[in-house]
C-alpha cells in the first residue's frame, strides 16, 4: 500500500487520502461502527458494498466528516478526524464532495444557485464559474432545469444536481451513497462515467452501495461491510480501464 | 415574520412615544400649576429697556398680564419659595418682569416668550417656578411610570422581535444545513442568516416606527384640532424623537443577534452528529 497522504499531496495517485485504524463511532448509546480498518486512495475508486442498516450512512457522515469517531485513528485527507477544530474541520469539508441518498439542498435557489453553492464558499469569484457550472449541469442532464427551484426537481433529477453540487469544487475525495439509486440505466451509467473521471484525475471516490455488480465491471477496492464491521474483498490497481 | 417584526416595533415605538407625551403632560401640569414666568432681561442698562421688555411680553400670544417685578414682590415670592425672611432693601436693583400666563399654556411658551423679545432686540432669560413640592412629586411618579412603562413594553416586543427572528432563522434551516455539510464556517453561515434578519428588523423597524408616528401625530391633531404644526415644533425636543429612530436600530440588533444564535445552533446541529 502507498504511503500515507498529507492534505497537500493527497492529488497524488495512490496516495492513502483515508485510513481508518480501528475506529468505533455511533450515535447517543449506541455504536454503529466498531474497529473499522479501511482505506481510499487517491486515484481510485473504492467501494464499499452492504445490506441496509449494515452502517453504510454512518461510513458515510465519518468520511464526511459529520460523525467524530469515538474510538481508534481516522485519517482523512491527512487530518485525524478526532482532533479538527471547527475551523479546520469546515476547511476539510470543502476539499469533500458528498453524493448522499437524500441530498439537502437550499430549495427555495435555483437548481444552477445549489450546485454553484461550493465554489462560492471556496470563495471562487471568477467568470469561470458559471461556464463551470453549466458545463456540469449539461453533463448531468440538468440543463434545461438549471433555473428552476430544486424544491420543484423530480428525485433523480435531485440526485444529479446532488453529484453536480458533489463535484463542482472538485474535490480531493468524493463519497457517494448509492449514486446510481433511482436513475435510469442510462444515467447511471453517465454518472459512473463521471465518478471515473474524477478518479482518473486524482480524487479518491468512495461508493458505497446495496448493489455488489455496481462494482462488478469497474477498477478499484471492494469491501464488504456488514453489522458495522469491514473487511477487504479485492483491490485492483487504480486507473484500470473498465469494460462497460 | 416581518408582519410580527413591523407591529412589534410599531407597539414598541408607540410606547415610546406614549411615554413622551405622558412627560409633557406632566410637564404641561406643572407649568400650569406654577402659572406664571420670571423673565430676566439681560443687559438692561436703564428703565426704557425693561419697559419695553414688558410692553413686548404684553403683546405675546401666550401672556394674560406682564409687569415689572417690584423689591416689595420680589421679596414676597422669596419668602414663599424659601420660607426666610426676606426684606426688599437687601434686595439687589432687579430687571426681573412677572408674567401671568393664559390657562392652558404649554411648556412651549417659554422659548416662545424668549423669541418674542428676541425679535424685539431684547436677550431675556425666561425662568419657570417649579410646583409646589406635593406637585412635584406627584409629576416625578407620572414621569417614572411612563417611562418604567415605555421600557417594560419595548422589553417584551424586543422578545417578540427575537421569536420572529428564530422562526427566520428556523426557515432558513435548509440553507444553514447545507452550507454546514458544505464546509462553510460557522460563522459564515449563521452571519448571513443574522444579515438577512437584521435588513428585515431594520426595515420592519422604520415601518413600525413610521406608522407610530403618524399615529402619534394623528391622535394629537384629534385630541386637539387646534394645534397648529409650527405650535406642536415648539413644544417638541430631540429627545421625543428618540423611540421612533432607536425602534428600527435596536429592532435590526435584536433581529441580527436573535437569528444569527439561532443559525449558529442549527449549524452544530448539522455540522456534528453523534
Amino acid at each position: 500500500m502507498s504511503q500515507y497522504a498529507t492534505p497537500s499531496d493527497a492529488d497524488a495517485a495512490g496516495a492513502l487520502v483515508v485510513r481508518l485504524e480501528g475506529v468505533s463511532a455511533g450515535y447517543g448509546q449506541t455504536t454503529v461502527l466498531s474497529n473499522l480498518h479501511f482505506e481510499a486512495e487517491a486515484g481510485a475508486m473504492t467501494f464499499v458494498v452492504g445490506p441496509a442498516a449494515a452502517g453504510k450512512s454512518s461510513l458515510v457522515n465519518l468520511l464526511r466528516l459529520a460523525l467524530p469517531p469515538r474510538g481508534g485513528r481516522a485519517e482523512i485527507l491527512g487530518a485525524d478526524a478526532s482532533r479538527l477544530s471547527m475551523a479546520q474541520r469546515a476547511r476539510l469539508k470543502q476539499r469533500i464532495g458528498v453524493i448522499s441518498e437524500q441530498p439537502q439542498f437550499v430549495e427555495h435557489w435555483t437548481t444552477f444557485e445549489n450546485v454553484a453553492l461550493p465554489m462560492k464558499i471556496a470563495g471562487r469569484k471568477d467568470s469561470g464559474v458559471a461556464d463551470d457550472v453549466a458545463e456540469l449541469m449539461a453533463y448531468v442532464g440538468l440543463n434545461t432545469v438549471s433555473d428552476e427551484p430544486v424544491g420543484r426537481l423530480s428525485a433523480a433529477e435531485r440526485r444529479r444536481a446532488a453529484i453536480a453540487r458533489a463535484l463542482a469544487a472538485k474535490p480531493d475525495l468524493i463519497v457517494a451513497d448509492e449514486p446510481t439509486a433511482g436513475l435510469s440505466p442510462d444515467a447511471g451509467f453517465r454518472v459512473m462515467r463521471l465518478l471515473e473521471e474524477m478518479s482518473r484525475v486524482g480524487a479518491a471516490v468512495v461508493i458505497l452501495t446495496q448493489s455488489e455488480h455496481l462494482a462488478d465491471d469497474m477498477p478499484g477496492a471492494l469491501w464488504r461491510l456488514e453489522h458495522g464491521r469491514i473487511e477487504p474483498l479485492y483491490q485492483d490497481e487504480p486507473y484500470a480501464e473498465p469494460n462497460w | 415574520m416581518f408582519w410580527t417584526m413591523a407591529f412589534a416595533c410599531f407597539a414598541a415605538a408607540a410606547a415610546g412615544v406614549g411615554g413622551r407625551a405622558a412627560h409633557h403632560i406632566a410637564e404641561r401640569w406643572a407649568f400650569e400649576a406654577a402659572g406664571l414666568a420670571v423673565v430676566r432681561v439681560l443687559a438692561a442698562d436703564n428703565l426704557a429697556d425693561l419697559g419695553a421688555a414688558e410692553r413686548a411680553l404684553a403683546a405675546a400670544p401666550d401672556v394674560a398680564a406682564a409687569r415689572s417685578l417690584t423689591a416689595e414682590r420680589a421679596a414676597a415670592l422669596l419668602q414663599d419659595q424659601t420660607g426666610a425672611m426676606v426684606s426688599p432693601g437687601d434686595l439687589p436693583p432687579l430687571r426681573l418682569i412677572e408674567v401671568d400666563l393664559k390657562p392652558g399654556i404649554d411648556p412651549g411658551a417659554e422659548r416662545r416668550l424668549e423669541r418674542a423679545l428676541s425679535d424685539q432686540g431684547i436677550a431675556a432669560d425666561v425662568l419657570l417656578p417649579g410646583p409646589a413640592p406635593e406637585t412635584e412629586r406627584t409629576i416625578r411618579i407620572v414621569r417614572f411610570a411612563a417611562t418604567a412603562g415605555a421600557a417594560f413594553v419595548a422589553a417584551i416586543m424586543a422578545a417578540i422581535i427575537g421569536l420572529a427572528a428564530r422562526a427566520l432563522a428556523h426557515r432558513r434551516r435548509d440553507y444553514v444545513t447545507v452550507m454546514a455539510d458544505l464546509g462553510a464556517t460557522r460563522a459564515r453561515a449563521s452571519g448571513e442568516v443574522g444579515q438577512e434578519a437584521a435588513r428585515s428588523g431594520l426595515w420592519a423597524g422604520l415601518l413600525g416606527a413610521a406608522a407610530a408616528g403618524v399615529a402619534a401625530v394623528g391622535g394629537l391633531f384629534m385630541m386637539r384640532p387646534s394645534e397648529t404644526v409650527l405650535h406642536l415644533m415648539t413644544t417638541l425636543s430631540a429627545i421625543d424623537f428618540a423611540p421612533l429612530l432607536l425602534v428600527p436600530a435596536l429592532a435590526s440588533l435584536v433581529a441580527g443577534a436573535g437569528a444569527r444564535a439561532s443559525a449558529a445552533r442549527q449549524f452544530m446541529r448539522a455540522a456534528r452528529l453523534g
